[in-house]
């Protein structure tokens, strides 16, 4: 549900930055995180943490090492407050998502797990991911 | 579609574009972690290694 004032409140980025924030607290306030990012006016980014307004793409970098976050996680959740944009739409039609180091980290073990056979996801495969996640 | 429509475009550059499967595999990734970007331990990775073995 969109709450009225604030269309952007229930997406992944919102919770992301909820939750990286909290983490932050007692070492770096929100206004620092904001300066560190390059926001140019303090409250920007307490208007997207608060999901009144989209985090810009040109912010991306920026926030994500502020938040100490992999600018590729960020950058496809930004693409996912912006779905119906045409830009955005137009680069993930193009490129496709973008990959973390972390998941780079994953897929190469997932070749070398499988001997480099492309492999799908089996129920077997899915139980073994869902055992690592303990769900 | 072409598998360059796949690949990466932040800098973490794989040996081969992304297949579909591996999609797959990163979009079931980023559900179960919710989007924590997890890094795969010793434990995962013997897991993983574990799911591979021919039954």
């Amino acid at each position: 549900m969109k709450m009225f004032g604030r269309p952007h409140v229930n997406t992944r980025l919102v919770k992301l930055l909820e939750k990286k924030i909290l983490e932050l607290r007692g070492r770096r306030s929100q206004f620092e995180i904001s300066a560190e990012a390059g926001f140019p006016q303090p409250t920007m980014l307490a208007m997207i943490k608060s999901g009144a307004s989209k985090l810009p793409i040109d912010r991306v970098p920026g926030l994500a090492k502020a938040l100490g976050v992999d600018p590729a996680l960020l950058l496809n959740l930004t693409f996912e407050q912006t779905a119906g944009d045409t830009t955005a739409r137009a680069f993930m039609e193009i490129f496709g998502t973008a990959v973390t180091r972390n998941e780079v980290i994953w897929l190469t073990e997932i070749r070398e797990a499988s001997g480099h056979v492309d492999p799908t996801m089996t129920t077997r495969a899915r139980s073994a991911i869902r055992g690592i996640f303990g769900k | 579609m072409t598998s360059h429509h796949h690949r990466p475009v932040i800098g973490y550059l794989l040996d081969k574009p992304l297949s579909g499967n591996e999609r797959a595999w990163i979009g079931f990734i980023r559900l179960l972690s919710d989007n924590a970007d997890p890094s795969p331990t010793l434990a995962t990775v013997q897991a993983l290694r574990q799911a591979f073995v021919p039954s």
